[in-house]
């Protein structure tokens, strides 16, 4: 699949995560699968976590907002991190 | 028609017991916590091979949900574990303290886990009312580590099973077991342990249990610092922490039951209690100290940076 500004991402139930030092830590505990994400990665994270859905859109807004970065350099990081976390089992896409 | 016969206290909880179990501290007969009881184990869900040995056997687990385990010492002994208030014990052998170290070891661990409780596999001591805790691989010196600082008076919390309890605001808490500790003849040696205050055990020749005249501490304590004894390694740093995104994963390797424990909603709550541990709770990677002189000198380095 791939994510345009307007794909809806949302987590799946089936996992757990925190904030340890500048690390978050999430675990899908369903495939047993543990990660780390980094401060940026932790960023994205927290947004998915406070809204039940959000849109790609509003997650380059916010790394916009948040981190000193080109427009198109945000974009492609962000698609590839999401694009992770879908393959990862971690997120819904939907249209 | 109660075949109760045995009242002791350990991990904080009351026991009633049919079968002795040496080493745990006898007390009045009272309203229990948990029975321990001989009996025909019904049939269990397929075993799973699991990486639990001792006294050179291997054991087997099976599960219905997490209120229902069994593990089996193949020709030894059969446990099944339920609710985490009762164990039956399956076995034709009499001997004590065999029954008692395979019932007290990991059998009771599943009571413990059923009781939401968080487990390594390590010792444990007290300092200054610290609770100080040491995981390491077999062999890495746990039981070793534990009896030089007994030696040294300090008392002792656990040895081969560490207990924690995670409050509801995440706060770990270090539970007691029992006043023992497992040692190798080499270790007797090595630390000059008074060898009247020993028992041989069954789990292995040369190998003694320290029970009468060790120290041990009776209360929860706060857990203040977990170690992860490593081998010996004279190039790097002797002690170094652990990043605390790296702890909770570094905990889940010692954790002392069949990891088929660990799936789905128990997984998410050990994830859950280690990263609440590892939130709080420095963890620290301690290179093995070469010999029992590095050994004493760590002792005393410890007592005195805790006190």
């Amino acid at each position: 699949m791939t994510i345009t500004p307007a794909s809806r991402i949302q987590l799946v139930p089936n996992q757990s995560s925190s904030v340890l030092g500048n690390e978050t830590v999430l675990l899908n505990y369903e495939l047993g699968n543990y990660y780390e994400l980094n401060e940026v990665g932790g960023f994205i994270w927290s947004l998915l976590k406070e809204n039940e859905t959000i849109s790609a859109q509003e997650i380059q807004d916010k790394l916009l907002e948040e981190f000193d970065v080109e427009p198109s350099v945000c974009w492609q990081e962000l698609t590839s991190f999401l694009d992770n976390l879908l393959r990862e089992k971690l997120v819904d896409v939907s249209e | 028609m109660d075949r109760i016969k045995h009242y002791y206290t350990a991990y904080g909880l009351t026991i009633g017991s049919e079968i002795t179990l040496s080493y745990l501290k006898e007390i009045e007969p009272t309203q229990v916590d948990l029975t321990i009881r001989r009996g025909h184990l019904p049939p269990s869900p397929p075993w799973q091979e699991t990486k639990l040995h001792r006294a050179g056997f291997y054991a087997q687990f099976a599960q219905e949900g997490p209120d229902r385990m069994w593990l089996n010492w193949p020709s030894l002994m059969g446990f099944m574990a339920t609710g985490g208030n009762e164990l039956v014990v399956d076995t034709r052998i009499t001997d004590e303290g065999l029954l008692s170290l395979f019932t007290m070891s990991e059998a009771f661990g599943l009571l413990l886990v059923q009781k939401g409780y968080f487990l390594l596999h390590g010792g444990a001591i007290q300092l200054n009312n610290k609770g100080i805790v040491f995981v390491g691989e077999p062999g890495a010196g746990k039981s070793t580590t534990v009896a030089a600082f007994a030696n040294r008076g300090v008392r002792i919390m656990s040895d081969d099973l560490v207990c924690i309890r995670v409050n509801e605001a995440g706060k770990p808490t270090l539970i007691p077991a029992f006043s023992q500790i497992k040692i190798w003849e080499k270790s007797v040696e090595g630390l000059q342990i008074a060898r009247d205050g020993l028992d041989q055990v069954r789990e292995g020749a040369n190998k003694f249990s320290w029970h009468e005249s060790v120290l041990f501490e009776e209360n929860a304590v706060l857990l203040e610092q977990i170690f992860v004894l490593t081998a010996v390694n004279t190039s790097e740093e002797a002690i170094s922490e652990v990043p605390k995104s790296r702890s909770p994963i570094e905990l889940l390797s010692y954790f002392p039951l069949p990891d088929a424990i660990l799936q789905g909603k128990s997984l998410k709550d050990h994830f859950e209690k280690s990263v609440a541990i590892a939130s709080i709770t420095p963890l620290y990677k301690l290179s093995r100290p070469a010999n029992f002189v590095k050994l004493n000198e760590f002792v005393d380095y410890l007592i005195t940076s805790l006190t």
